[in-house]
């Protein structure tokens, strides 16, 4: 029940407060505070690259540029998941009280914060290839559309699972456990190609819409190739599914979340 | 079947046949499954529950609702927990869809739910303001006039940057009602928020819901505040079990919902049944004196017959009177004054909001009504405003749950200006750091008289004295008697006999006709005040430790049914002057007064060191009470103290943070001193009070505090040798420095003989489990830098043990008890209470007993250092073991302290324990509580 009419760049504005605030609290007690949004993305990248360059001896070319993007990206779908089961737990005390004119800003909310993220993923991500040597070309153009259906994917994650976890608490437990097995499970530290000549585990990661994700967008970055359509097309499904669903679960959810707390 | 939000002319809020749901998740094997089950209904758009057969998985919250409210006005929500009205207001703020019914709002919904809600407790009050600031969309170039108003409204002054974790639920819920009220939403929601402020704060409450009626808004509140109803609601809806009982005008509502609970009392009453029906009165060899007459009603006939133990009886007058000459007790001076003077006091009842505080509330409205007894109602956030002791003599509290720190400050500055405070009986589930709170409480004379408190501070305070703390093994039974009764209320009390006859009151109970809930103290306050009084059938052991109780009960015994009142030697007891207390101890002897003067002020609930003028004449004041010892205290305990523990509070966030936080108070006021070096003085009956041990961590602090006291102070020597004189002990580390020289000042003037330097402790019950890791690591840090005494104070203590074990890494660490290191028996690490009761091995208690007398000789104190046992908590074979490594060692007398074990220790063990004395006598405590 929404007692308030909001427009939509005012939601917009709302959640990125929320969002705000709540990273500054967060951030309250610690020395570095928003200095860990730029160190986290670089901690990441060079303790990969430590393990799997130096210590694993991963010495393809390109293949550092490679991890530093797969692991920026899948670092933002792992979020989708996480913070889609835990999205009403860390905004509770703001939906409990009635103060948010309809709970899909906790949702906007959740998503701003993992934009934040990104974005200095990606800052950092960018500028270290062109340290490194790297150019844009033409197919860069089609990065952030496919950004999009990703940041699209990780909406109907959080619209899916923010309120199933607050009926089902072991949402989380679970949320978790994918999280470690989709590390591996994704091609995030080794390429689809390697599998090219093997007909069936194509077919599976085609069942892996975060798989044609991680293709495509390494694609048109770094190795200068358009996205096949099959890719496309099952991600832009599977994204349009997602969101379709998860939006009808919240929806329909949405208003009886509070007996469960 | 679903709420919806429409425009309507002239009401603001309609809504229709509300009903709500919920799941009965009580059963946590059934729990999962009944949220699956009720996760694919809701998923599918099925009802979850039945109204017409409302059982089940599913009760319901709301049941068929129906209500209107106009524009401009305030309606109150009445009714008890769980009668739906919080389940309401969620529906009518949107959080919760009904299962049926329709909610129609008029406006814009404004809503304060929770204290605490929608804000984020990590950040500031301006910074929360700011973020409602963006969630009311508030355009950029009015941010900052928001803020200001929002500030002025909420009127925390400079609170207003500090986190909102640090604030009191008063200063939350002005935070929060202000955010709430300045957007003056069309329809505001309001849920037990009205209860934490103070009374300015409903004052300012009142005029602003008047503001809001006046602009044509509608307010719905829900309180148990039945004055803020009356004097702010134009209607209340009564609500019960989910139905609307009755929606009239405030004062019609309100009678109904009294009615309602004043019956559901009465049922509770009856359903358990009388108490006398339990044990059959016996006869009594002394016929009880009967109650004096009274105004009130007759006792009906089936009120609570008297349980009396047939055995019972008073002492001798022998007895007596060969007690008050040897000074242990006091024969009790008629003293009929006292109805009299009781009538003139200003008596303040505290209610709170609670289940249990409800009953009691009404219990008290009914049959102790305040008005009746010429007390004041207040509520737990009356404590924090004003000075309670301009206002009132007594303060009746009769549970401590909801106290906060601006609270119990509050309260210890009324103990402070002379005022008494009765404690009803508590509750276990009081937080730890509430129990830190009444410890300190405790510290300024608090007075507790109430059940038995297994698990808290309030049994530590009351049955300190080891004759009251193990009743099967000093005492011959603990019996319950009737002490008096009122018009309708019997009161009971529990007393312990003691070998000798005498009698100690261990707990006083009013029951309503049999009812087992108890009023604890505050009943009988409540009982005398309603001219009723007691009626004691003997003389009772008081502990003035409990000081306040003693000035109290001096008032209440009647000297024609209460022969003689025993005081047992006096340990501390609260600093105000005007206590009766100190005037019941000061005239008693021989007892040792020590008087805790505290070197801190409290102005506008924050803590701050008084000046050195101000500290001189709290000492002198002191002494002047007649005061033996005067201890100069901020105990650690002292961190909940407003201004120091606050701070201390939002520094705990991680372990890290508490060592951090420590460190920079230390360097900032001066804490943590170690080493450092403790004395002890004891009194012997028939001996001169003078200092009998020593601690110091190393020789140098050793000689250096001679030095100290040889330049500026009397000798240790002459400490020794000198008669009865009056100390002073530094007994802090926050003003350490500063009582030292002002201490130093008057031993100079000769006011005060002499002073002692105690060591700093560990431990502090405020931090819990961070406060435990913490002093587990810094008294490993200590034991390091080669300190050997670390004490630390701790109950609970859990696997402290372990972890200082590990983080020590070495074998020197002991256990010993807290009140044997207090007593000067050196251990190298000391861990009190009573999780922990292990003692060190030989060998660790021979080596520190060795390196301590190693220190007082090198330090020229050899013949004074002696060592003090504490027989409490010790068995008789540990006694044994300590005495004969004592003097194996060298010791030159070895003390024993306290009665504890003595007491009942059978004649074989006697002569065991004075064999290990060998020729030396058996201390005088010893043949003092064995006479």
């Amino acid at each position: 029940m929404s007692v308030t009419t909001t427009p939509w760049r005012a939601t917009v504005a709302m959640a990125a407060g929320i969002a705000s605030y709540d990273r500054r609290a967060q951030n309250k007690a610690k020395v570095l505070a928003s200095a860990w949004n730029v160190l986290d993305p670089i901690a990441t990248m060079l303790a990969y690259y430590f393990l799997l360059v130096k210590v694993f001896g991963f010495r393809e070319e390109g293949f550092i540029l490679f991890l530093f993007l797969s692991i920026t990206v899948h670092k933002f779908a792992m979020q989708g998941l996480g913070r889609g089961s835990s999205t009403f737990i860390r905004y509770k005390s703001l939906v409990v009280n009635g103060t948010l004119p309809n709970k899909a800003v906790a949702v906007y909310a959740s998503l701003i914060e993992m934009l934040m993220d990104l974005g200095f993923g990606l800052l950092i991500f960018f500028l270290s290839a062109l340290a490194m040597g790297w150019r844009p070309t033409e197919h860069i153009a089609l990065f952030p559309v496919l950004l999009m259906g990703l940041v699209t994917f990780a909406a109907g994650c959080i619209y899916l699972l923010s309120c199933i976890a607050v009926y089902w608490r072991d949402l989380t437990n679970l949320v978790q456990m994918a999280t470690r097995v989709l590390l591996f499970a994704c091609p995030v530290l080794y390429s689809i190609d390697r599998f090219k000549d093997n007909e069936g585990a194509l077919a599976v990661f085609m069942l892996n819409p975060l798989a044609c994700y991680y293709h495509m967008l390494r694609g048109v970055v770094l190795e200068e190739r358009w996205p096949e359509p099959t890719y496309v097309v099952t991600a832009a499904a599977f994204t349009v599914g997602l969101l379709v669903v998860g939006r009808f679960v919240f929806w329909r959810l949405e208003g009886r979340i509070g007996k469960y707390w | 079947m679903s709420a919806e939000t429409t425009r309507s002319e002239g009401d603001a809020v309609v809504v229709e046949d509300l009903w709500l749901f919920y799941p009965m998740l009580v059963r946590r094997r059934q729990n999962s499954a009944v949220r699956l089950r009720c996760l694919m209904l809701d998923l599918l758009g099925r009802r979850s529950g039945n109204e017409e057969n409302p059982e089940g998985d599913f009760f319901p919250a709301l049941r068929g609702v129906s209500f209107s409210l106009k524009k401009g006005e305030i309606v109150g929500l009445l009714g008890p927990n769980g009668a739906g009205k919080s389940t309401l207001l969620r529906v009518l703020s949107g959080v919760e869809r009904p299962d049926r019914g329709r909610v129609r709002i008029d406006g814009a919904v404004g809503s304060l739910l929770s204290l605490g809600v929608g804000i984020k407790p990590q950040l500031s009050g301006r910074e929360n303001i700011l973020l409602s600031s963006r969630l009311r969309g508030v355009p950029r170039d009015r941010v900052d006039d928001y803020v200001k108003e929002v500030i002025d409204l909420c009127d925390i002054g400079e609170f207003v940057d500090a986190p909102v974790e640090s604030y009191s639920s008063g200063m939350r819920a002005r935070l929060g009602f202000a955010v709430a009220t300045r957007f003056e939403p069309d329809v505001l929601l309001l849920d037990e928020v009205i209860g934490a402020g103070d009374a300015a704060f409903k004052a300012r409450t009142g005029n602003l819901l008047e503001h809001l009626r006046d602009s044509n808004r509608t307010v719905v509140v829900a309180t148990h505040q039945d004055d803020f109803i009356l004097s702010n609601c134009d209607r209340a809806i009564f609500l019960n079990r989910g139905r609307i009982e009755m929606f009239a005008e405030a004062e019609e509502a309100l009678a109904a919902y009294r009615e309602y609970s004043s019956a559901q009392v009465e049922k509770h009453s009856a359903a358990i049944g009388p108490v006398a029906t339990e044990t059959e009165p016996g006869p009594s060899p002394q016929p009880a004196p009967q109650p004096e007459p009274h105004s009130g009603p007759t006792p009906e006939p089936e009120a609570m017959q008297p349980v009396t133990d047939p055995d019972w009886h008073a002492p001798s007058e022998a007895w007596q009177d060969a007690e008050a000459k040897r000074g242990t007790i006091r024969k009790l001076t008629p003293y009929a004054g006292w109805r009299d003077e009781a009538a003139s006091w200003r008596v303040g009842f505290v209610l709170g909001a609670g289940d249990r505080d409800q009953m009691l509330s009404a219990f008290i409205g009914r049959r102790l009504d305040p008005d009746r007894a010429g007390g004041v109602a207040l509520g737990v956030g009356d404590l924090r405003s004003g000075e309670l002791g301009d206002a009132l003599d007594v303060l009746v509290l009769p549970e401590v749950r909801g106290l906060d720190a601006d609270a119990a400050a509050s309260i210890v500055r009324f103990m402070t200006s002379g005022g008494v405070l009765v404690l009803g009986p508590d509750s276990a589930r009081r937080p730890a750091e509430m129990n830190a709170r009444t410890e300190e409480m405790v510290d300024y004379g608090l007075g507790v008289l109430g059940d038995a408190d297994p698990a808290g501070v309030f049994t530590r305070a009351w049955f300190t004295e080891p004759r009251i703390a193990h009743p099967s093994g000093s005492f011959e039974g603990l019996e319950t008697i009737e002490l008096g009764r009122t018009d309708s209320n019997a009161i009971t009390g529990s007393v312990l006999r003691t070998r000798q006859g005498a009698y100690t009151l261990a707990t006083a109970r009013v029951l309503e006709r049999g009812s087992r809930e108890s009023l604890g103290a505050a009943g009988v306050l409540a009982a005398m005040r309603v001219g009723e009084g007691l009626v004691i059938r003997s003389g009772f052991d008081l502990d003035p430790r409990v000081g306040l109780v003693a000035g109290l009960m001096e008032r209440l015994l009647d000297p024609e049914v209460c022969s003689y009142l025993r005081i047992a030697p006096l340990d501390g007891i609260g600093v105000p002057a005007a206590s009766p207390a100190v005037r019941v101890a000061s005239g008693t002897d021989p007892v040792r007064v020590r008087v805790h003067v505290s070197p801190v002020a409290f102005e506008g609930g924050r803590a701050s060191l008084v000046s050195d003028d101000e500290l001189r004449d709290r000492i002198i004041r002191a002494a002047s009470l007649g005061a033996r010892e005067i201890v100069v205290s901020v105990k650690e305990g002292s961190a909940l103290v407003p201004g120091i523990g606050i701070e201390t509070y939002q520094w705990i966030d991680t372990e890290r943070d508490v060592l951090r936080a420590c460190e920079t108070i230390g360097r900032e006021l001066g804490v943590a001193v170690i080493p450092g070096i403790d004395c002890f003085s004891e009194h012997h009956p028939g001996e001169p009070s003078r200092p009998t041990a020593f601690i110091a961590d190393t020789p140098e602090a050793l000689h250096a505090t001679r030095r100290q006291a040889d330049a500026g102070c009397t000798s240790v020597e002459a400490f020794a040798a000198s008669g009865e004189r009056i100390m002073a002990s530094a007994h802090t580390y926050a003003a350490r420095e500063r009582v030292e020289r002002v201490v130093r000042a008057l031993v100079e003037e000769r006011r005060v003989e002499g002073m002692h330097l105690a060591s700093f402790r560990f431990g502090n019950d405020a931090g819990g489990h961070l406060v435990h890791e913490l002093s587990a690591k810094r008294a490993a840090r200590s034991l390091r830098q080669n300190a050997t005494d670390v004490e630390i104070c701790q109950r609970h203590l859990g696997g402290l043990f372990k972890r200082l074990k590990e983080v020590a890494g070495s074998a020197r660490v002991g256990v010993e008890s807290l009140s044997e290191m207090g007593y000067g028996f050196g251990a190298d690490v000391v861990t009190g209470g009573p999780a922990i009761r292990k003692c060190p091995p030989a060998t660790v208690l021979r080596t520190l007993l060795e390196r301590h007398l190693a220190f007082a000789r090198e330090a020229g104190v050899g013949d004074a250092f002696e060592l003090l046992v504490d027989t409490r908590h010790r068995t008789i074979d540990e006694l044994v073991e300590r005495v004969e490594l004592a003097r194996a060692v060298g010791y030159r007398r070895v003390m024993l302290t306290g009665e504890g074990v003595l007491v009942s220790a059978s004649d074989s063990d006697l002569a065991r324990l004075r064999r290990a004395f060998g020729h030396g006598a058996m201390p005088p405590v010893r043949e003092a509580a064995r006479a």
